[in-house]
């Protein structure tokens, strides 16, 4: 064959195609080689076709639109394809989305499961206002507009007669970074409360302290050795673009380490499965450390020029010679006492192994990525130095920033800046950030009932949003006992996609779209990149490419669920029609002043100014923007970040500078603006005004990190100013279910895993899910069901120190002996037969002063509705709510709750039956005094009158002139 | 859909086309067949060829196992992972190879950057030369010797599209797959792992050889393995099978010679030589 001949062959074969295509069917087979994943092209999206299942034998095609969007099933925001019929213009099904740089296409069971929540019969379609009192569970539809201004009409009247912090904002599942932010500032009030507390704050002090960042982005796929504490990496959070960027680097003889008590599905990968203690997690870190630094296997560059040594050398032995080499002395020192054998003391993992994993860390050099996130630093006292003092693993081999390390997240994240930004609220709102917690990172939100209680403040408009805390939260009687009381909580408007059990005791009901049926703009760390993804409503982009043109998103949503945007939008507008408040103007559209801000204006703005490269990118495919981001749902800012500390602060940032003594620059010159907005801390300006800019090293001044020092701070100067001075660095704290700590017949109950298909409160309507799991057996080793008379399936009390509940045992190996574990997805429960009909038991709620009983009345089952699914659900059981016992247990340093609890396990008692649950909340105030004890006020710790530092990270940052502590 | 001239599209088409053709027979892919003027294969041929007799994997052929999997294997999935791919579960199978030309193809055509479409390109040749032209030239042929209907003339095709991608891009260089140390077997023991191993023996023994040749020599073919079939061979009549698998041996050197691109068929012809060697010192004399 000649080339020409060649070339006419493959003119033949386009133009068929094209022939073919044009008919609306398909050229290539479907399951083929010849694409590199089994993804539609994109060229295709307009028009898919693929054969309908249900119709086989027959064979007859359905042509779909395939829309992107991301799940909204965790936080990762996964990339998902709608794949909309275009003949009914109903979404038939989800798949991945190949053009998500964070999950390639990949999804976890929960994203596909996404139509469970869609079609799901017992959905929340419409506007729902309580008709008896809070928690009968009666109620009635209403329409958009009655609840909107009643709603508006009440925040507008705290605003007006000055109670801002009578207003109250409490997120779940995070929706746009900064957007409900910027609400609540645009507002004026700083009501934003966040669930982070009895989540993942913990592990972010311990990051914050080192780094001014934080969250880890563990650069996994080019690991060398991969070390994980955590259940949640291949469980929970980043599961799917975690898990498979760690299966990679198997692939490529990676190592993996994971430190879990439970033989987690992360553990049964691990080349080496640690099995401490609970707790112990940050002496294994310490032992390891020690043997680096014993060994000189440290990266003794890095360490020099990156860590803040210096500093710790003038405030901790001004005696000694200030050098490095005088510091490398007092390190040898320092952890000297963390030996092998100290860790397996206090671990029970054997030294020999202990040895044989510092090894092969070690051996990882600047390829080490490592994680933790709730697991050990949310379980335990102390949590956030497991954080600590896993990245000084990263500050030692200098691991940081570098391919295969461990990065700030902040450098592989892209938040673009918005159309507007309100400045900052100037208010300081002390049910969320009270006194005694000055270095809590986040709203301490958990403790809302007992604030309440004990009359330091109350709230008259209380937004719950995606959030369940009678549920999430440990105490979560106290919970309803607030919940219930008017003069506590004076109108509570749940915002919800599906019911749940704090949404019963609500005022108003407010149905809120799924993943396909609201805007976000989403960025995460998942490798060394940034990228955005945009979550929309699919039907609407849909309808908007057939020629509709849609401005009220409820119009393409099932019944009246709105999408998020559109409502705050709207609400605001009720809170200050005219703009007498000076609020209105943040959400007015520049294009047309005096009008409402549209979602399309909103998006299109900021994928024009502030995403760099998507303009060029979409002007390739003769698009705008926005149009880009609705047709393929991601871009790639960046690709390779890299080491942000190391760059040269170019001159033009550098006029009329300062430096202190220990090499911190700091400069006249103004900040250049800058499209990403992600949160970074915001350290201290020098006494002059000038705002810090980098850090001298070496003669040049580098960009550094958001610090203090300019450096990664081994040692915390703020912990010391703010009296916590001897946990200023990485260090061991006991945890409060340490041995020494338990009574006797006590044993750790492990509440922080999960199972990769359930997610908090939002998976109970998703029958696939459901299906696979639906459970929560309490984890026994052999050796302790032995010493209890316990068999597998035997009912057992799990005693608390507030309450217990009855639960079944699940006899294995594995887990540690002398601990037991029992996963928090489960356990959704009901009132009435009214709600969600799938994954929740039907119980009965009763209560005697403070001692609150709820009994199981009747499980799951199959049942008739417009989904036929529902009756093949063949099974009972949905879990033991096991949170309801747990009392509140704040970090005083973090503020986090520590989910660890002490137990006694027995044999369940004669009457004793299957999901029995007892809680005298008057023990959950006792403990909660227990634990406030522990914390040392800002009043007396603070030491510049200021209530907390200023620096530190803070989801809404108030103006500065607030930080003043009270009467200052 | 309408169609428009792009010769980078057209290309990736025609790729994908011949990829497609080696899937199991379809209305699908006789349609795809009329349309490269080729007949409609049917279900038995496909079976026959690639199922019983020439598996289309890479690693089968350039394994030093000569299995599928393997080191082999592992290169061409780090050629997917050089450029940021993630391989498929059978990333050495023909038709994700002829789909990842393609790809690549059409991702050099609409890359802007200059230099990172020169890159591409260059990664487009670097596939075909190491993970295709490495293997293709003796298994096309073979494949055109063992079947004369649709498959036969579709190997045609793909080596004449091998051949022109090549054409001013022949590397002096051998593909890295037979750059491998040419090693003879040991013994009689050896020999026939390393027989069925084309990479090492340079020659490609299919069943259908196998069965040929005892139907020759009048022997009793032992169905199993092609390892076992040719041990029992050798059991029931060492001389004149080794006989017949050096005259083989040399039938398949005289058909690579006319292959191109010459060092890819050098490298095949020198396995041979190395094999008619062994075969001779271990033939037993008189």
């Amino acid at each position: 064959m000649t080339p020409q001949d060649i070339e006419q062959l493959g003119q033949r074969v386009a133009a068929a195609r094209a022939e073919v295509e044009a008919r609306g069917e398909t050229f290539y087979p479907g399951p083929s080689r010849i694409h590199l994943a089994s993804f539609p092209p994109r060229q295709r999206w307009d028009d898919w076709v693929e054969l309908d299942s249900r119709s086989w034998p027959e064979i007859v095609e359905k042509r779909y639109a395939l829309v992107p969007t991301t799940c909204f099933n965790c936080e990762s925001a996964c990339g998902l394809l709608a794949y909309i019929d275009k003949d009914t213009l109903q979404v038939r099904k989800f798949e991945g989305n190949p053009e998500h740089p964070g999950s390639r296409g990949r999804n976890c069971a929960k994203g596909p499961a996404t139509i469970n929540q869609v079609t799901d019969p017992d959905r929340i379609l419409y506007p729902l206002q309580r008709a008896g009192e809070r928690g009968e569970g009666k109620w009635v539809q209403v329409d958009w507009d009655e609840a909107l201004d009643d709603i508006a009409t009440r925040v507008r009247t705290a605003i007006t007669e000055g109670r801002p912090n009578q207003v109250m904002y409490h997120v779940g599942r995070p929706g746009e970074d900064g957007f409900t932010e910027r609400v609540m500032a645009s507002w004026g009030v700083d009501g934003h409360n966040s669930h982070t507390n009895v989540c993942s704050s913990g592990a972010r002090v311990g990051y914050e302290l080192w780094m001014g960042i934080d969250r880890p982005s563990p650069d996994h796929a080019n690991a060398e050795v991969i070390y994980l504490i955590s259940a949640h990496l291949e469980t929970g959070h980043y599961f799917n673009p975690h898990a498979q960027r760690i299966t990679e680097a198997r692939e490529r003889g990676a190592k993996l380490i994971v430190l879990d008590v439970r033989l987690s599905n992360t553990a049964t990968h691990a080349d080496h499965w640690l099995s401490p203690y609970p707790g112990s997690e940050a002496a294994i870190n310490l032992a390891i450390a020690n043997h680096i630094i014993q060994t000189g296997g440290y990266d003794r560059e890095f360490v020099r020029r990156w860590w803040n040594w210096d500093r710790y050398m003038a405030a901790e032995y001004p005696n000694r010679e200030q050098s490095f080499e005088s510091f490398e002395e007092v390190l040898g020192q320092i952890y000297s006492r963390f030996t092998f054998e100290f860790a397996e003391a206090e671990s029970g993992v054997p030294a020999e192994t202990l040895r044989e994993v510092a090894e092969v860390v070690a051996g990882a050099g600047t390829r080490l990525s490592t994680h933790s996130w709730r697991s050990a630093a949310a379980g335990n006292l102390g949590g956030w130095q497991v954080s600590r003092t896993l990245f000084l693993l990263n500050a030692l081999l200098g691991a940081v920033a570098t391919p295969g390390g461990t990065h700030p997240n902040a450098w592989n994240k892209f938040v673009p800046k918005p159309i507007h930004s309100p400045p900052h609220p100037p208010v300081w709102n002390e049910l969320t950030w009270p006194l005694e917690y000055p270095l809590a990172m986040h709203e301490l939100s958990y403790l809302l009932p007992h604030f309440l209680e004990e009359g330091r403040g109350s709230v008259d408009v209380y937004f719950t949003r995606v959030y369940n805390p009678v549920w999430t939260n440990p105490d979560g009687f106290s919970w309803i006992e607030a919940l219930t009381d008017e003069s506590k909580v004076g109108l509570h408007v749940a915002l919800t996609p599906t019911w749940n059990e704090t949404a019963y005791f609500a005022d108003y009901i407010l149905p809120m779209g799924l993943s396909s049926e609201r805007h976000d703009i989403h960025s995460y760390e998942q490798y060394d990149g940034q990228w955005v993804a945009f979550r929309q409503p699919v039907l609407r982009e849909a309808r908007q490419r057939a020629g509709e043109v849609v401005t009220d998103t409820r119009d393409v949503n099932p019944g009246e669920v709105w999408e998020e945007n559109e409502f705050w939008i709207e609400l605001t507008w009720r809170i200050d029609p005219d703009g007498s408040l000076g609020i209105r103007q943040y959400h007015e559209s520049r294009q047309r002043p005096g009008e409402k801000l549209g979602v399309d204006e909103y998006y299109g703005w900021m994928f024009e100014n502030s995403v760099p490269g998507l303009p060029e990118r979409a002007a390739d495919e003769a698009l705008t923007p926005l149009d880009y981001m609705r047709r393929y749902g991601a871009f790639e800012v960046r690709n390779g970040v890299g080491q942000i500390h190391e760059e040269v602060v170019p001159d033009d940032e550098l006029e009329r500078i300062g430096e202190d003594r220990f090499g911190r620059v700091y400069t006249n010159s103004a900040k250049p603006a800058e499209p990403n907005v992600v949160p970074l801390s915001s350290p201290d300006p020098d006494a002059e005004g000038r705002r810090p800019v980098g850090v001298r090293i070496d003669g040049e001044i580098h960009r550094g990190f958001p610090t203090p020092s300019g450096k990664l701070e081994f040692f915390s100067t703020t912990l010391v100013d703010w009296g916590w001075g001897e946990h200023a660095i990485p260090g061991y704290i006991p945890s409060h279910i340490h041995p020494s700590q338990l009574a006797e017949g006590q044993m750790p109950l492990i509440s922080t895993f999960r199972l990769p298909v359930q997610i908090h409160t939002r998976s109970a309507n998703s029958k696939w899910l459901d299906e696979i799991a639906h459970t929560n057996p309490l984890w026994i080793h052999p050796v302790d069901a032995g010493r209890l008379g316990l068999d597998n399936g035997d009912l057992v009390r799990v005693e608390t120190q507030i309450g217990y509940y009855v639960v079944k045992a699940w006899v294995t190996e594995g887990i540690r002996p002398g601990v037991v574990a029992c996963s928090h997805h489960m356990g959704r429960w009901k009132l009435t037969d009214h709600g969600q009909g799938q994954a929740m038991a039907t119980v009965s709620l009763d209560h005697d002063d403070r001692q609150w009983g709820l009994k199981r009345k009747k499980g799951t089952g199959p049942y008739q509705s417009t989904d036929p699914d529902t009756t093949r659900i063949w099974w009972t059981d949905v879990g033991v709510h096991q949170n309801l016992t747990f009392p509140v247990q704040p970090d005083p340093i973090s503020g986090q709750h520590c989910w660890h609890q002490a137990v006694t396990v027995r044999k369940a008692e004669a009457g004793d039956e299957y999901g029995d649950i007892w809680v005298d909340t008057k023990h959950s105030r006792e403990v909660y005094a227990e634990w406030l004890e522990l914390t040392r006020s800002a009043t007396l710790t603070s030491p510049d009158g200021s209530r907390r530092p200023y620096w530190l990270l803070r989801p809404l940052k108030p103006g500065r002139d607030v930080y003043s502590l009270p009467g200052s | 859909m309408t169609y428009t001239a792009s010769p980078v599209a057209d290309r990736a088409d025609l790729l994908r086309t011949l990829g497609v053709f080696c899937e199991r027979p379809s209305p699908h892919i006789a349609a795809l067949a009329e349309t490269l003027g080729l007949n409609a294969p049917q279900a038995a041929e496909h079976t026959e060829v690639f199922l019983q007799q020439l598996p289309p994997y890479a690693s089968i052929y350039l394994d030093p196992e000569g299995k599928i999997g393997g080191e082999a294997r592992d290169r061409v999935a780090g050629f997917w992972r050089a450029l940021r791919m993630t391989p498929p579960s059978e990333p050495d199978h023909l038709a994700a190879l002829l789909g990842l030309w393609a790809s690549i193809l059409e991702a050099a055509g609409e890359e802007p950057k200059p230099e990172r479409r020169r890159l591409l390109e260059h990664a487009a040749r670097t596939l075909v030369w190491e993970h295709l032209a490495s293997w293709l030239v003796p298994y096309l042929t073979r494949l055109g010797e063992l079947s004369t209907g649709a498959y036969g003339d579709w190997a045609a095709l793909v080596a004449s599209v091998i051949e022109e991608a090549l054409h001013g891009h022949a590397r002096p260089e051998m593909p890295v797959h037979l750059m491998l140390p040419q090693e003879e077997p040991t013994g009689i023991d050896d020999l026939v792992a390393f027989l069925l191993a084309p990479v090492r023996s340079g020659i490609i023994i299919t069943r259908a050889d196998l069965s040929h040749a005892a139907t020759t020599l009048g022997l009793g073919m032992r169905l199993g393995e092609r390892a076992f079939s040719l041990s029992s061979l050798l059991a029931q009549a060492r001389r004149p099978v080794l006989t017949w698998l050096a005259e083989e041996a040399e039938r398949q050197r005289q058909l690579y010679a006319a292959g191109l691109p010459a060092a890819i068929a050098q490298a095949w012809s020198s396995r041979v030589g190395n094999t008619l060697e062994a075969l001779r010192r271990i033939t037993p004399q008189g």
